[in-house]
């Protein structure tokens, strides 16, 4: 039995998944929807998130030691279980493999332009089958070491970049008459703020984790005010007008800046390329693990070590087959559209359930 | 069995994999471009500048220093650039260009193709800074330079340090580009000559549709710097209001700069509210200053940058035709709706502009222009 994680150990690594690919990407899907009022629009995303962040949370503590797949037996029976689980199944591989591949891709664009992409995947499944064949625990005490060094750069960075923006391109702020814009633009919210389901795979101790609402609703805020930061820095910058020309956009913005006073680490876009690896290596590795916590229920006359390496050969294999770049974005957006399934409808059902019939009073 | 051998292998395989990157090249293998020239030269794109020198010089001494020229012939960007190609003998490095050069004919033709090109390839850095030269760039890189390494770094390290003391605008390809697709405003580039073995800064290129539409003289280009740089500073001297043969020289910074704009009576009204502060930093024959002599002083340097930025939104109305300081951009914030139904470059000539600059001489440096009273 490993010992379960600490409140530390579950808001460090939903903050490395939830941030993930995501954050590079963040001020063009939200601006091209909401324009300068983005802040709106995340902000809003942010106070639903909390709530659904809550719900998951609330199934996790109430059914203690448990995962979806136990709990949701007792709650809807094992043939709907089962139809859950392969739905999760396809949603985390999906995730999983295509993230990968998108940030092989990039890297290729951004730094390594004669490396193959294969070549990038190959060393990035590699790193991840070792984590992932550590377990949980050592993923989690990564992302316990790579967390708060992410955290401290990104503020850094964005601070760096408002020193660079104009208040003038931020504005205006709010204007009423876009207010419909600002709600249709939630629907972008969605990429950004997808990993948090993983909780629903993440045992949760009622004595080790008794203050595990609080730390979930406060890391969430914390998510959306940096979302929000990252969004309105990266436009302050160049304009909205250009953010949304801007595919990989933070990393794009910050490739037009040389900070001179900061001298070898001038240029900033370095510095985030390191943390924003950093920051995927965590989130690759928790969706694969994702993967493993779901098929080792069902297959289990494997050893795990093994079955981690034919998980990652799949992953490995398939990663290859979008010919392009864009057919991997278009399989990542729609994932992300599913995702409300996995965050909100599926835990929605079962939370109800739970309510209805008060198995969290018997329990 | 594999555990035995764990440490030999890691230690056999980490050697392998800490080598280099996939394409690591030496550095004397790589062609370091420094800067990059571009002219019109018939129907051709002519790319010229300067490369890095790192071949070790006679004698086993280290050419470091040194940079040469080099010069490629296209139709299009790309053949000129294949015309470069084939004479290099190492890899195109671009990560360390300082500056990029238009000569007057290619900036007359439009550079937003090559704006766009500069941001979208991979390998230039987008914080590259962006000038006008007086001359055609392949003549510009051929002289001298005495006070630096090569011209590409004069030019940058002048107008660098020009644009950190609030004396010119350093203008780099992602604020071009940002202005460029804000689509309705135009922009101010450096321009610059290499003269006498120095590069020289001459003043600031107008650029409308990113085409070439005029200058503004160094000397003349205090108001733009009042209204654009992060922190202007100006230089000048005064006559004293009670004896006009009495000289002082003044430092004028900026203290507060406050831009509002509204739409009234079918005119775009720009507000310019401008807080300076101003220093004297000796006065060219010492004797007393009374107060209403600094009151008149104040209301003098007032009246001079309201007329020096009065003179160049004329000039922007009348001679550009073009939004060169990015008004829209405050007016696209402040009125969101009108904006979305106006044509802003055609409404921008015949805004009006309200200025107000307030100046405050602060102190007197470390002069005290009344102390012969107190010895009397």
């Amino acid at each position: 039995m490993e010992k379960s994680l600490t409140n530390r150990q579950i808001v460090v690594m939903l903050y490395s998944i939830i941030l993930g690919y995501g954050d590079v990407n963040v001020p063009k899907q939200v601006a091209s929807a909401a324009g300068t009022g983005s802040w709106f629009s995340l902000l809003i995303a942010t106070i639903i998130f909390i709530l659904i962040s809550c719900m998951i949370t609330y199934l996790q503590y109430v059914y203690e030691g448990k995962t979806l797949y136990e709990y949701s037996e007792i709650l809807v029976g094992k043939s709907i279980t089962n139809l859950f689980l392969v739905i999760y199944l396809i949603y985390f591989s999906v995730y999983f493999t295509m993230v990968v591949r998108i940030y092989s891709e990039v890297v290729n664009l951004i730094i390594l332009n004669k490396t193959p992409v294969i070549f990038i995947c190959l060393i990035s499944y590699i790193v991840i089958a070792y984590a992932l064949s550590k377990g949980i625990n050592v993923i989690a005490r990564v992302c316990e070491i790579y967390v708060p060094i992410n955290i401290f750069v990104i503020i850094l960075i964005n601070f760096l970049l408002v020193s660079k923006g104009k208040y003038v391109n931020i504005m205006p702020l709010f204007s009423t008459s876009d207010i419909m814009k600002y709600f249709k633009a939630l629907q972008a919210t969605i990429l950004p703020f997808t990993g948090m389901e993983i909780l629903l795979f993440i045992p949760i101790s009622r004595t080790e984790n008794k203050d595990i609402f609080k730390y979930i609703i406060l890391l969430i805020g914390f998510i959306g005010i940096l979302f929000i930061d990252i969004v309105e820095s990266t436009i302050s910058v160049v304009g909205v007008e250009s953010v949304v020309f801007l595919k990989e956009t933070v990393l794009s913005v910050l490739k037009g800046i040389d900070i001179y006073s900061l001298d070898i680490i001038r240029r900033l876009d370095g510095l985030y390329i390191v943390i924003w690896i950093m920051n995927l290596v965590c989130a690759m590795s928790l969706w694969s693990y994702g993967i493993i916590t779901i098929v080792s229920r069902k297959v289990k006359n494997v050893k795990y070590n093994f079955m981690v390496i034919i998980i990652v050969c799949i992953s490995f294999i398939v990663s290859q087959m979008p010919k392009t770049m864009d057919q991997v974005e278009l399989i990542l957006q729609y994932n992300s559209y599913s995702g409300v399934v996995m965050f909100f409808v599926i835990p929605a059902i079962l939370f109800i359930i739970t309510k209805v019939k008060k198995y969290d009073k018997q329990v | 069995m594999i555990n035995r051998y764990k440490n030999i292998v890691i230690v056999v395989l980490l050697p392998l994999l800490l080598t280099g990157c996939w394409d690591y090249k030496d550095v004397n293998k790589r062609d370091i471009i420094i800067s990059i020239g571009v002219d019109q030269v018939d129907n051709s794109v002519e790319f010229t500048g300067e490369a890095a020198k790192l071949m070790s010089a006679k004698g086993g001494e280290s050419s470091m220093m040194a940079a040469y020229e080099y010069i490629s012939l296209g139709k299009h960007y790309e053949g000129s650039r294949a015309d470069y190609d084939a004479e290099i003998p190492g890899p195109y490095f671009a990560g360390a260009v300082r500056c990029v050069v238009f000569s007057k004919k290619f900036g007359a033709k439009g550079i937003e193709p090559y704006m766009n090109r500069l941001y979208n390839i991979v390998g230039f850095r987008n914080s590259v800074l962006i000038v006008i030269s007086e001359e055609a760039p392949r003549d510009l890189f051929r002289r001298k330079i005495q006070n630096d390494i090569c011209v590409g770094y004069a030019i940058e390290d002048t107008v660098k340090y020009l644009d950190d003391n609030g004396g010119a605008l350093y203008k780099t390809v992602q604020e071009i580009i940002s202005d460029i697709q804000f689509r309705s405003i135009g922009y101010f580039i450096p321009y610059v000559t290499v003269d006498k073995g120095t590069a020289k800064y001459l003043g600031l290129a107008a650029m409308k549709d990113s085409k070439l539409v005029g200058i503004v003289k160094n000397g003349d280009s205090a108001g733009v710097l009042f209204l654009l740089s992060k922190q202007p500073t100006n230089e000048g001297v005064f006559a004293s209001s009670s004896n006009e043969k009495k000289l002082l020289a003044i430092k004028t910074t900026l203290g507060k700069r406050r831009i509002k704009t509204s739409y009234k009576d079918k005119n775009i009204h720009i507000d310019i509210d401008l807080k300076l502060k101003s220093q004297l930093q000796y006065e060219y024959n010492i004797g007393p200053l009374s107060k209403q002599d600094i009151k008149k002083l104040e209301e003098t340097i007032s009246t001079r940058i309201k007329d020096s930025i009065l003179a160049v939104t004329k000039r922007s109305q009348k001679e550009f035709k073009s939004d060169v300081f990015g008004f829209a951009r405050y007016f696209k914030g402040e009125n969101p709706e009108v904006y979305k139904s106006m044509d802003w470059n055609k409404e921008y000539q015949n805004a009006i502009f309200h200025i107000n600059v307030d100046t405050t001489i602060v102190n007197t440096n470390l002069l005290d222009p009344n102390a012969e009273k107190q010895i009397k």
